[in-house]
């Protein structure tokens, strides 16, 4: 049996634990607690440790699906967090007040892991707010010299989800059939 | 020909285009009408064909009419060349007429894969011979002046209506089911009667609520791929230089565009590194109309193009070979896609 892992990471509320219970072969390990410092106004609860999820494949190959907490001051946990990962899962909240500002940090906050493996982006809340289009995302992804996949995405919707993880495949390996 | 398949004819075939067709009528005594013939069966080599002419050619291949020929004798040839094509493909069948007929349905058969040095004419189609360059055109200029658009389609047999929600929502509202829009988008703009009517500000904002409050239609970029992939049929715009490489500005948005995992393959190419479209089927061993086909409707969308730059046209290494994780990914797909097929569901 052979161990891999998935991580997901965007700021708070983007729908990192949402889109991990999607896809999850189990119920999604979580470690939210009450939301006490401005996460309160997005949401009851966060993650402050990590989501864990898990999806086993054919040859009793597991991947695990993990969720970095959304907030910066957890960010010392992301580098451990992304050893030997298969690819990054970013979500971003268009409903945000900077949502274009959040994607660069978190592409620099990654910048490594995205170097050697792949990132997929999607962004969720569209229909909330007017935020950013996608257009203004690609612009400022070309500017970091960068052209993932991004998508709009309902982290509720197992089907989104699942494209976004299969655009991140294709992008590793275009060749899958 | 217009006539008889609006009128009489309408229940047994309709007019569309050659590359959409199942089935020709040629008219030999045209004074291209031998070349026509030949051109056609060496394009289609099993296509169902009817010959009309003043003498019989004798021909194995189709079925003649004497002319001059009556209405009632060409709807009744025109019949027995459908049982012909059902029972041998059990499906219904599209028509040519000269230029052509048809009667949509059932999914287009496989295509078939291509080789670049037998592309012909045909292989390619002008979008402002069809509907999708009136969208695009309509789309363009309801986008610069910031209004609403309503487009009526007239066709032989029905009347549609196309509401452009711009700019702001970027979304089209009709009652066009997938196959009514595919007929329309095959049938050549010179068989269809279109008008367009600028919506007034109040109207527009009713609409505009209305669109957004119950999900009416859908997004524009949906609609415009579905438009450019039903008119391409896996041909390519006139004037697209396959031998050149074509580039990819980025992902289309496919959570929300009726694609399947091929086209993200290509995509997953195209963005890494500007490829000539043959090289980009061969390499991920898919048919050239699949590849045609995607690359039509992200032309459509302005973001698909062919390279003009120097070092791309220098730079055609190969691309690398399949990772080394090539097989966990396999599987991975594999759980990918049952979790996908259980949310179908």
């Amino acid at each position: 049996m052979k161990n891999h892992k998935i991580i997901f990471t965007g700021p708070v509320g983007a729908g990192k634990t949402t889109a991990i219970s999607a896809i999850s072969d189990i119920p999604v390990i979580g470690t939210d607690v009450n939301a006490q410092d401005m996460t309160i106004h997005r949401k009851a609860t966060t993650t402050v440790a990590m989501d864990y999820g898990l999806m086993g494949l054919e040859g009793n190959d597991r991947i695990h699906l993990y969720g970095t907490p959304g907030q910066e001051r957890f960010d010392f946990m992301w580098d451990i967090l992304t050893q030997g990962g298969l690819g990054l899962i970013l979500l971003l909240d268009n409903s945000r007040s900077k949502p274009l500002q959040d994607m660069r940090f978190f592409l620099g906050a990654f910048k490594a892991f995205i170097a050697s493996q792949k990132v997929a982006i999607g962004v969720t809340r569209m229909d909330l707010a007017q935020g950013p289009a996608l257009e203004e995302y690609h612009r400022e992804l070309r500017q970091l010299n960068l052209n993932p996949p991004l998508f709009e995405v309902d982290a509720r919707q197992r089907h989104d989800v699942v494209t976004l993880l299969k655009s991140l495949l294709f992008s590793l390996d275009p060749w899958l059939d | 020909m217009r006539l008889i398949f609006g009128g009489p004819g309408k229940q047994c075939c309709t007019l569309t285009n050659e590359a959409h067709a199942e089935a020709g009528i040629i008219n030999l005594d045209h004074v291209d009408g031998l070349s026509l013939w030949q051109g056609f069966r060496q394009h289609h080599p099993t296509r169902p064909l009817v010959i009309m002419s003043m003498k019989d050619p004798c021909a194995d291949d189709a079925l003649f009419l004497n002319k001059p020929v009556s209405q009632e004798q060409l709807l009744s040839t025109m019949q027995k060349l459908i049982e012909e094509c059902r029972t041998s493909a059990e499906i219904e069948m599209k028509m040519t007429v000269g230029t052509t007929v048809t009667k949509p349905v059932a999914p287009p058969p496989k295509q078939p894969v291509i080789a670049t040095e037998t592309l012909k004419d045909d292989d390619f189609y002008n979008p402002q011979e069809f509907l999708q360059g009136e969208l695009q055109t309509l789309v363009e200029s309801s986008r610069q002046k910031e209004i609403t658009v309503k487009l009526n389609i007239t066709s032989s047999d029905a009347e549609h209506e196309i509401y452009l929600l711009m700019p702001d929502l970027d979304r089209v509202v009709h009652r066009l089911s997938t196959t009514q829009l595919a007929q329309l988008c095959g049938t050549p703009a010179f068989l269809l009667q279109l008008t367009t009517k600028r919506l007034g500000h109040k109207a527009s904002l009713t609409l505009e609520i209305e669109a957004h409050q119950k999900k009416l239609g859908e997004p524009l970029q949906s609609f415009l791929w579905r438009v450019a992939r039903y008119t391409s049929y896996g041909r390519l715009p006139l004037g697209t230089d396959i031998t050149s490489p074509a580039y990819l500005a980025h992902w289309p948005n496919f959570t929300r565009l009726p694609a399947n995992d091929n086209a993200m393959r290509i995509a997953a190419l195209l963005v890494e590194k500007p490829q000539p479209l043959p090289l980009v089927a061969k390499v991920l061993n898919i048919s050239l109309r699949e590849v045609f086909s995607f690359y039509s409707a992200a032309h459509a969308l302005g973001i698909a193009g062919i390279s003009q730059r120097d070092i791309d046209k220098t730079l055609q290494a190969e691309p690398p070979s399949p990772p080394r994780q090539h097989g966990l990914f396999g599987r991975l797909l594999g759980r990918l896609k049952e979790i996908g097929n259980t949310a179908s569901r």
